[in-house]
């Protein structure tokens, strides 16, 4: 005769009734799913947020009038574009009172290839007077780019030393970026100079909407500008919008205003996930509360008979415990485990859905992530049986099992 | 009650899922790849997608037949269609015929990890509906040789009764 186990007495209470086990473990995986997406989703739109104000090393971006829209979606979700500014403006900004460091850039999209490319944006940078690209990008390059020389975005097809065609014209990837969450990880890096040739040489100038009046030797897309420490960014963008505006047909955009954008979003999206987080929690213990009280009242003739037998009330609450802990284990387990393996494959399909930059967070924080909406997940059973396991404690076997006779 | 057969309904969804995703849910590129002589072929992923098309319309079939057919045996037996056909979905955009290598290539972005996800799904169902058929076949096989058994020793009682 094979002996009964306490788990054997769980194992069968739990497949007796599949409908009742599978919609209690259902609510736990709701929890578990929703709230490990949207923490490591938050989790990747902070460290984007981070990255992007840590890469972008200026104060204010002068772009061409109407541009400045075009030039945040460049920045945030690399949407190629091309637009253009007299580079004498960067000229008459050095001398200007509060403005430590001025260099410009050159933004042309390329066109889209037939066949697996996508349309990129080449960026041309002045190695001169550069303050915002290549301090970074001296991790992986730390000499001047040569004449048929590219450094590509992460994730540009094509290992460093392989050519890219560009406009016709083939180049050498001399190095790879970092993955930023960026617009710079679709984007083509270049020197000013050589990308402003390859564009008067493409005869691609009416495509690209190249304006005639411009002088063909001077031209860039956008003109970056560091304040001098201690100076007030909105002042001297007044006092430079008021002085050149007409004159170079300017509009701005201000680095800090961006980001805090970007930020009360990612608080905005947070909030909202924890906030659902919360309701699917509070749901859940409210639904398995009540399911456990039911399973206690219909089951008292059998608690009845075990304390008969000499079950010791600690037993029977150690029975209901581990029976809800195992219904929130499966369910925690497999929404952890589910919502992890979506965010893995899908990360970056949700990074360019959600239009903002986003960096998927590493193996370990993804699993201390898991690990811990695993445990609050584990957690809900026991917690929310609790009611029921004090309603056992005041069974009377005798009275128990006299009702129910 | 009739009871539901829900590892076939399972195959059913995911088996549409499979066929229709890389066309709707999350459809491969658009664009082909231009000839020396002018004309045009279509890029990979477009060939995946028909894979996937033909592999989810086999897991639809199986999860149908499963729908009726009770006999465990032959449930087992056709289980093994969806679990190869589910295995296939997988493999197809990962190794046997691929997806277009640019990372923000749509069908590297979504009906890779679709088809990767939804296939492993019909692998695990199918694995399901083989392993319940077993177990019903080995419980088939218990409950015949006990009653075997029984008829065995029933006779034998007879027998002794008769010759007492």
């Amino acid at each position: 005769m094979t002996r009964l186990t306490q788990f054997d007495v769980i194992r069968r209470n739990l497949s007796r009734k599949p409908f009742r086990t599978g919609i209690l473990a259902a609510i736990v995986f709701l929890f578990s799913f929703t709230l490990y997406c949207g923490t490591v989703i938050s989790q990747g739109l902070g460290a984007g947020t981070r990255m992007m104000s840590e890469r972008l090393g200026a104060d204010v971006l002068f772009v061409p009038y109407g541009y400045d829209g075009k030039i945040q979606n460049s920045l945030l979700r690399g949407e190629p574009s091309s637009f253009y500014l007299d580079s004498r403006f960067a000229d008459d900004l050095r001398g200007e009172k509060g403005v430590d460091k001025v260099t410009s850039q050159l933004f042309i999209a390329t066109l889209r290839a037939a066949c697996c490319t996508l349309p990129v944006q080449l960026i041309g940078i002045d190695p001169r007077t550069d303050f915002v690209v290549r301090p970074w990008m001296a991790a992986v390059i730390d000499r001047p780019l040569g004449e048929s020389e590219v450094v590509v975005g992460h994730k540009i097809i094509g290992r460093v030393g392989e050519t890219i065609q560009l406009f016709n014209r083939e180049f050498i990837i001399a190095a790879r970026l970092d993955s930023t969450g960026m617009g710079f990880d679709t984007s083509v890096f270049m020197d000013l100079d050589r990308a402003r040739r390859l564009l008067l040489l493409s005869d691609l100038g009416p495509h690209l909407n190249l304006p005639d009046q411009l002088d063909r030797n001077t031209f860039v897309s956008s003109t970056l500008v560091k304040a001098s420490p201690l100076v007030d960014i909105k002042e001297l963008v007044n006092a430079l919008s008021q002085k050149y505006a007409v004159k170079y047909n300017l509009d701005f955009v201000v680095v800090a205003g961006m980001i805090s954008d970007i930020a009360s979003a990612l608080h905005m999206f947070s909030g909202f996930v924890y906030i659902f987080s919360g309701i699917v929690w509070a749901l859940a213990l409210v639904v398995i509360a009540l399911v456990f009280s039911a399973i206690v009242r219909e089951r008292r003739k059998e608690f009845g008979v075990l304390r008969v037998i000499g079950a010791s009330r600690a037993a029977l609450a150690q029975l209901v415990i581990t029976e809800a802990l195992l219904l929130s284990s499966a369910g925690a387990l497999l929404g952890t485990g589910t919502a992890g393996l979506i965010m893995r494959l899908f990360s970056a399909y949700i990074s360019v859905a959600l239009q903002l930059p986003s960096i998927s967070p590493g193996t370990a924080s993804l699993l201390f992530t898991g690990g811990g909406v695993f445990l609050l997940g584990l957690l809900t059973g026991p917690l929310a049986c609790l009611p029921a396991v004090r309603k056992l404690g005041r069974i009377d076997a005798y009275i128990a099992m006299r009702e129910e006779a | 009650m009739k009871k539901i057969s829900w590892g076939a309904f399972f195959l059913v969804v995911l088996g549409t899922a499979i066929a229709l995703a890389p066309y709707f849910l999350f459809p491969v590129c658009q664009a082909s790849v231009p000839t020396a002589s002018g004309g045009a072929v279509p890029m990979k992923c477009f060939w995946t997608a028909r894979a996937a098309l033909g592999d989810g319309g086999v897991i639809v079939f199986s999860g149908l037949l499963l729908f009726f057919v009770k006999a465990p045996g032959v449930r087992l037996g056709i289980a093994l269609a969806p679990l190869l056909a589910g295995a296939l979905v997988a493999a197809t955009p990962q190794w046997l015929i691929g997806v277009c290598p640019g990372e923000m290539m749509a069908c590297r972005m979504g009906t890779l990890p679709a088809l990767t996800l939804l296939g492993g799904g019909a692998v695990i169902t199918a694995v399901c509906v083989a392993a319940g058929a077993g177990k019903s076949m080995t419980n088939s096989a218990q409950s015949a040789s006990l009653q075997a058994e029984a008829r065995f020793r029933a006779g034998k009682d007879r027998g002794a009764g008769e010759r007492a």
